[in-house]
Order: C-alpha cells, then sequence, then structure tokens
C-alpha cells in the first residue's frame, strides 16, 4: 500500500507518480468482480436493498 | 490492480460480500460525487454505509490478492462492527481523513495487535500512511524499522521498508537521528529487492528502487544513484517481460518512462511505448508518455504530434498533463509564442473543469505563468 511516490527521478522526468504503477488502459481484462461501473445511485439502492456495504473502487486511466 | 488484482480468479467469491462500485475520478459527471468521498491517492477504497451514505473503512494504494482479501476481511468488520475497539476507532479517524488523530490512535491499538494476529499489517501500513501524512516523518521511519522484522517475509515487506526509507530521506537534514533511521531502512530495503519478490506488489518495489536511488542521491553518491536506476529500469523492463497481456505489460510504461529519461536513455523506452499505442489506441497515455521522452530527445517535432494524438483522447484533470506538456515542448523548441498559446488553452480549459477536479491554486499557478509570458 506503499503511496509516497519516488522523487528526484520523476521530477525531472515530468511524469506525474500515481500510487501505483499505472492502471489498465481503455480494453481493460475481464474484472472477476460485478463492479458497477461509474452509478453511485444504482449501487447506492442495491447496497440498501441488500443490506450490504458499498466496496468503492476510486481510480484513474493513468 | 486492475490488470492484476481484479482479475484474479481468487477475488471471485468475494462477490456476494459488497456492492460493488467502481469511480473513475477523471470524469466530469463524478465530480459531485468527489464532494462527498474526497480522493487525495489514487487508487483509493472505501467502504460505504448505504445508509448513512459515510466512509466507515479506508485504504489506498496497491494491493497484492492477499492484501486485498485482509482490506475485504476488515472492511465487512468495520461495517458489522465487530473489529477491536482500539483498530476501530483508529480506522474510523483514518477513513474520515482525520490522519492526525489516526496515528496516535494507531499507535495504541498496536500495543495490544501482536505482529502474528491477521489485523497487525493493515494497521501498520495505517499507522505509516497516517504519520507520513501528518508530517511525523521521524516517527514514521521509526515505526517502519521497528514493525520491519515482523513484516520480512510478508508481501508488505516492501511497502514498510519504502515508507520508513522515504520518511527517514524526508526529515530535516541535520538531524540527528535522520542518518541512523536512513541507513535502517535503507539497509531493509535493500534486503527486499535483493530477495525473492514472489507476492510481492511490483508497484511496492518498483518504488522502492526509487527510493534507493534517492537515497544515494541525497548522500551525493551519482554512481550509486545510477546503479539503482540502472537496475530499477531492468527491474521493470523484466516484469513488462512476464506480462501475461497487453494490460499487464503496459502499466509498466509510466514507470519506464520516468526510469530511462533520468538514465538519460529515453530512446530505450520509445519501442515499448509504440506498442502500448498500438495495443491501447483509445487512451492518451501512451502517446503522452511518447511525447516526453521524444521530448528527452530533442525530438520536438516527434513529441508534438505524439502530444496531438494525445490531446485528442484525453479528458477530465490529467488532459492538464498533456497540455503542460506540450508548453514545456514549445519552450524547449524555442516557439514561445505556441508556448504562449498552449498557456491561454490551458487556463481554459481549467477554469472550465469542476471545482471538485481542479483546485484554486492550480488554476492561479497556470495564471501566473501566463502572465509572466506576457
Amino acid at each position: 500500500m506503499r503511496t509516497t511516490p519516488f522523487r528526484a527521478a520523476l521530477a525531472a522526468a515530468l511524469v506525474a507518480a500515481p500510487a501505483a504503477l499505472g492502471n489498465t488502459p481503455a480494453a481493460a481484462p475481464r474484472e472477476v468482480l460485478p463492479f458497477i461501473a461509474d452509478d453511485y445511485p444504482k449501487a447506492l439502492a442495491a447496497a440498501r436493498a441488500s443490506g450490504k456495504p458499498i466496496f468503492f473502487e476510486a481510480w484513474a486511466p493513468w | 490492480m486492475r490488470a492484476f488484482v481484479f482479475t484474479d480468479k481468487a477475488l471471485g467469491r468475494q462477490a456476494g460480500r459488497f456492492v460493488w462500485l467502481s469511480i473513475n475520478t477523471e470524469k466530469k459527471e463524478n465530480a459531485a460525487l468527489l464532494a462527498r468521498y474526497p480522493v487525495k491517492v489514487w487508487p483509493s477504497f472505501f467502504v460505504i454505509d448505504p445508509v448513512a451514505e459515510k466512509v466507515i473503512f479506508r485504504y489506498v494504494g496497491g494491493a497484492t490478492t492477499p492484501q486485498m482479501l485482509r482490506v475485504l476481511d476488515d472492511g465487512q468488520k468495520a461495517f458489522r462492527g465487530t473489529a477491536g475497539a482500539a483498530l476501530a476507532e483508529a480506522d474510523r479517524l483514518y477513513a474520515d481523513g482525520k490522519y492526525a488523530e489516526a496515528a496516535p490512535a494507531y499507535e495504541k491499538a498496536l500495543e495490544t495487535i501482536k505482529p502474528e494476529a491477521p489485523s497487525y499489517t493493515r494497521a501498520v501500513e495505517s499507522l505509516l500512511f497516517s504519520l507520513s501524512t501528518a508530517g511525523r516523518r521521524e516517527d514514521c521511519a521509526a515505526a517502519a524499522r521497528d514493525a520491519y522484522p515482523h513484516l520480512k517475509a510478508s508481501p508488505s515487506a516492501a511497502g514498510v521498508a519504502g515508507s520508513g526509507l522515504d520518511c527517514a530521506l524526508g526529515m530535516k537534514d541535520g538531524d540527528p537521528k535522520k542518518a541512523e533511521l536512513v541507513a535502517a531502512n535503507a539497509a531493509f530495503a535493500k534486503e527486499v529487492v535483493a530477495g525473492p519478490k514472489t507476492g510481492l506488489a511490483a508497484d511496492d518495489v518498483s518504488a522502492l528502487y526509487g527510493s534507493l536511488a534517492e537515497e544515494r542521491e541525497s548522500a551525493r553518491d551519482e554512481a550509486g544513484s545510477k546503479k539503482w536506476l540502472e537496475e530499477w529500469a531492468a527491474y521493470l523492463e523484466g516484469e513488462a517481460a512476464k506480462a501475461k497481456t497487453p494490460a499487464e505489460r503496459t502499466v509498466f510504461d509510466a514507470h519506464r518512462t520516468s526510469v530511462c529519461i533520468a538514465l538519460g536513455q529515453p530512446a530505450r523506452v520509445v519501442p515499448a511505448l509504440q506498442e502500448s499505442e498500438k495495443d491501447f489506441p483509445g487512451d492518451y497515455n501512451p502517446p503522452q508518455r511518447l511525447a516526453i521522452a521524444y521530448g528527452a530527445m530533442k525530438k520536438y517535432d516527434e513529441a508534438l504530434a505524439a502530444s496531438d494524438r494525445a490531446m485528442a483522447l484525453a479528458y477530465g484533470p490529467r488532459k492538464l498533463v498533456v497540455y503542460r506538456t506540450r508548453v514545456d515542448l514549445y519552450a524547449k523548441k524555442g516557439d514561445l509564442a505556441q508556448a504562449k498559446k498552449t498557456l491561454g488553452e490551458m487556463l481554459a480549459y481549467a477554469e472550465g473543469l469542476p471545482k471538485e477536479q481542479v483546485s484554486d491554486r492550480t488554476i492561479a499557478a497556470i495564471r501566473k505563468q501566463l502572465e509572466a509570458a506576457n
């Protein structure tokens, strides 16, 4: 769960460093979990109906 | 994470435990949601109570599959209220983003959590992040030094050693404890990169090489720093070569680009970026990285052509990075008129973003640079 980006080398290279190496691009491989994409109201309704908590993944296409 | 962890069949059995929501923080339509659930680190994972609409558990940064399974267990305990009282209180403060208060709460919780307990690792990781974010770098470096021997055989070894080393390097020069804490955590970091890396998150290992290079740089040992950069590049190239899919391979592109440029060898990464652009024609990242690499090679026309392709695909706040690269490319090419024009376009774009996606400070900095160019 390392979150401190390495600094000196990257600063020189003008490449912003997220916590993780990078993320999956547009053509993502199939995920094994039934993620609802970008629809909080739908997830909220499903969670309230089922009594389950929401597992919320915040990501960016870096 | 998306290429390696959420595609792992071992996680499939967890599907019924939560309602799963993924939010692309770059999308304009998600800006209002980010005002409710602010994100400062990518990736971030929250467990949300759907009745109170409140974050009750937080985890930041990458994870391996075993680490993610632990996160899911702990997140569910937080929802059910079955975690130990001291850890639950620390997790509550952490979930609220109150890191200065979460740090002592984790310190207190860890007084009663034995290293072999399932929650020990995550409590240590959360403590280190809280201490670092709260600016308590000496305490962070000391906590990592003390915890590492218990975690050296775990998936968290690289992250703990790296966090400790980064905290130690961030201490003020002249602090009498700095040298000792840097040396201790650097020794752990070297132990991790010299050992078997199976089960470690590639993010953590990659960042560890960077920290080791920085440690040598801070000691003004240029040759030593370069040695670590070379090892770092070789590690990333080796991991990319082992990737089973283009998606697994391309996650290494960002760090490879940075390291190759830091080594003064930008051409070294160009074939990989070209391959990624071919494999993912809808992704702005490969041409954006190509623009940076070509720029480092002083091939400004190729760089600007790649930047054109990136600009056509980019969206959200990260598009500002594409603008920034273009400004730099024009400036280095000596075309100051185009650099200024691009800065103006960048300012207009930033001002048009939802306020949740761009800070006033960022807009002010662009405006100041534009005024200086006039």
